[in-house]
């Protein structure tokens, strides 16, 4: 009697494990991956935010000739606040904030032949910290804005 | 002699087993997998649009104030723009305000083209306004008095709320604009004075 047998053998039951954990572990990968560029595309969106506001502070200053401090470097400002409450109190560090950033400024005043306009140069960049693969903080990274400001005399 | 040949086409029972158990656990799998991303992506997008509905408030109350000839934010979670085509009194006034369940309002009516999901009419999420106020950027003391006026900080508190089966869940969304208000700067007559 010959008995003819059509099982899998022991390699192709491997193969096609590691196959299967290699599909899976790229799925995962895939979405880790995912989450953390979404939360990095987020964080900046709100780094440009605070920026921008910043930025508004110092037209306002320079429009009214009244420039608080011409250059700052490296100042501790909240990206992301966790409550309403902690943005309105300021809570820039602790609890309160969920992502901190950098902000630094320069005001500086350009040379013009008008006698009734100056123009001055406001560069301000904001510094921050990206999430990396394992949703850890990684490598810096920096954003800035550039304005001219024209004010009459 | 007669020859019997034996072919065995079916699967025994313990391979059926092992392939049950071997399916089972990737179809669980892949349940698990494509309910957290179904749930992610909702996520994703109920908090897009209440981004977008903050944005687009702070975006409006930025056009209008940098436009406007008198702007008050000393009323409580009330700001006021008015405008004036000549030299006299004001023409119009634009009012924003707040109500919880119907997010900020222009004069007493919700803002065009915007969308804002309330309680009453949405069942899996909905927004809330938690807090509306206008205030000034530089308060207290040891700041210019012009400076103070002209720039304002515009302040939105979002709540998310939605679920996941049985559970609750609640996110907050903070905004803040911050406005130089344009009007501070052309029509201040105290700066000439003070150089």
């Amino acid at each position: 009697m010959i008995k003819i047998q059509s099982g899998f053998s022991l390699v192709e039951l491997i193969v096609a494990m590691v196959i299967i954990i290699a599909i899976t572990g790229s799925i995962m990968y895939g979405i880790a991956s995912t989450h953390n560029s979404l939360r990095n595309a987020e964080i900046r969106q709100l780094a440009f935010i605070e920026l921008s506001n910043k930025m508004e502070e110092l037209k306002g200053q320079v429009a009214l000739n009244r420039v608080q401090s011409a250059s700052i470097n490296e100042a501790k400002v909240c990206i992301e606040y966790n409550t309403i409450d902690d943005m309105i109190a300021g809570r820039n560090t602790g609890f309160g904030c969920r992502t901190v950033g950098y902000l630094s400024h320069n005001i500086k005043f350009r040379q013009t032949e008008s006698i009734h306009a100056q123009i001055k140069d406001i560069n301000a960049n904001i510094r921050w910290k990206l999430i990396s693969r394992y949703g850890q903080k990684g490598k810096d990274t920096t954003l800035s804005l550039n304005v001219s400001q024209l004010v009459f005399n | 002699m007669k020859k019997y040949i034996k072919i065995t086409n079916g699967f025994s029972i313990l391979e059926l087993m092992v392939a049950m158990l071997i399916s089972s656990i990737l179809v669980g799998g892949l349940a698990y997998v494509v309910s957290e991303a179904n749930f992610f992506l909702s996520k994703q997008l109920y908090r897009g649009k209440v981004n977008r509905y903050g944005n687009a408030v702070m975006h409006e109350i930025f056009s209008t104030t940098i436009n406007a000839n008198f702007v008050n934010i000393e009323n409580t979670d009330q700001i006021i723009c008015g405008f004036r085509t000549n030299q006299s009194s004001l023409d119009s006034l634009k009012i924003y305000e707040h109500r919880r369940n119907d997010g900020v309002l222009i004069n007493g009516k919700p803002i065009e083209n915007l969308n804002f999901y309330s309680k009453d009419n949405n069942k899996n999420f909905y927004m809330e306004i938690t807090d509306f106020q206008g205030k000034h950027t530089f308060d207290g003391q040891g700041y210019n008095a012009d400076v103070r006026d002209a720039v304002i900080d515009i302040l939105l508190g979002i709540k998310l709320h939605y679920t996941r089966g049985n559970k609750k869940i609640m996110e907050e969304f903070p905004f803040k604009k911050t406005i130089f208000t344009r009007f501070a700067a052309v029509y201040n007559s105290s700066k000439e004075i003070d150089e």
